[in-house]
């Protein structure tokens, strides 16, 4: 069992990965939408993982954007991007939760730009990891 | 130390944040030298460093949604959108006369070449001063 942990830049987010997969097996992507782009966001996640991210609500802007099916959470106070959820299934950016092992690791260009809205909540629902949202 | 931002015709150059309520523009020439950090906070936001003198930099719009957060020995001003969270450009300790520029935020359609290197930006006190240059104003 690998378990990872990160956090934003001030502590305001912290984040809790948790994976059987080996850290060297753990396939690190980096979507090229704007958002992702702007942030140098690289994105993790596995379904037969576990992702907790706890956090104070008034600390983290809850940023939707496009069809506005995810929530991205953007810490008020120092800015970093640390992860992305829907429903109960998150995607965690291990640049924002500064997870070395796996930020600097070459991350895979994925683009979901032709997906319809529907198609993008499937595809989370099978490849995100099941998430857990602490009250900090 | 010859930049190449300081070769060839420069030009205003605009960029943004995501959401779009942060617009800016930095005057640099067709290719710039661009740095990535590998400090505790660049490396959290994924910043690419292209560092311009205040007089090759101007805020559009947005300033009132600009959130500042500062540590450590408080001298650099990481502004960032109070909306979406991306860092467009700050305010660097290596560089306070000057600004950094997120290469990232450059608006594709004109966004200059860059000539990337790497800053070690978790030795930060004895590097710091190789960027010293790059906020220089022209004849300074």
């Amino acid at each position: 069992m690998t378990r990872l942990e990160g956090g934003c830049h001030c502590g305001a987010i912290t984040a809790v990965f948790e994976t059987a997969l080996a850290p060297a097996d753990i396939e690190v992507r980096a979507d090229q939408c704007g958002f992702c782009r702007r942030h140098g966001a690289k994105t993790v996640s596995d379904p037969a993982g576990r992702l907790t991210l706890r956090f104070a609500e008034d600390a983290v802007r809850r940023y939707r954007f496009g069809a506005r099916t995810a929530e991205f959470l953007v810490c008020r106070d120092c800015g970093a991007y640390v992860a992305s959820v829907m429903e109960h299934f998150g995607v965690l950016n291990v640049v924002g939760a500064d997870i070395a092992v796996l930020a600097s690791r070459a991350a895979r260009p994925v683009d979901y730009d032709g997906e319809s809205a529907d198609e993008r909540r499937a595809r989370r629902r099978q490849r995100w990891t099941p998430t857990t949202l602490e009250a900090a | 130390m010859s930049g190449p931002a300081r070769e060839g015709p420069q030009v205003w150059r605009a960029g943004g944040c995501h959401c779009g309520a942060v617009r800016f523009e930095a005057r640099l020439a067709d290719e710039v030298e661009a740095q990535t950090c590998a400090c505790s906070m660049c490396e959290k936001v994924g910043f690419i460093h292209v560092i311009v003198p205040e007089s090759r930099f101007r805020l559009l719009q947005g300033a009132d949604q600009i959130t500042t957060y500062t540590f450590n020995t408080g001298v650099a001003k990481h502004t960032f959108c109070s909306v979406c969270g991306v860092k467009s450009f700050y305010r660097p300790r290596s560089n306070p006369d000057g600004w950094s520029v997120n290469a990232r935020c450059l608006d594709e359609a004109t966004r200059p070449m860059l000539k990337l290197t790497e800053f070690d930006g978790r030795n930060w006190e004895a590097h710091a001063a190789d960027l010293a240059h790059l906020s220089q104003e022209a004849g300074a």
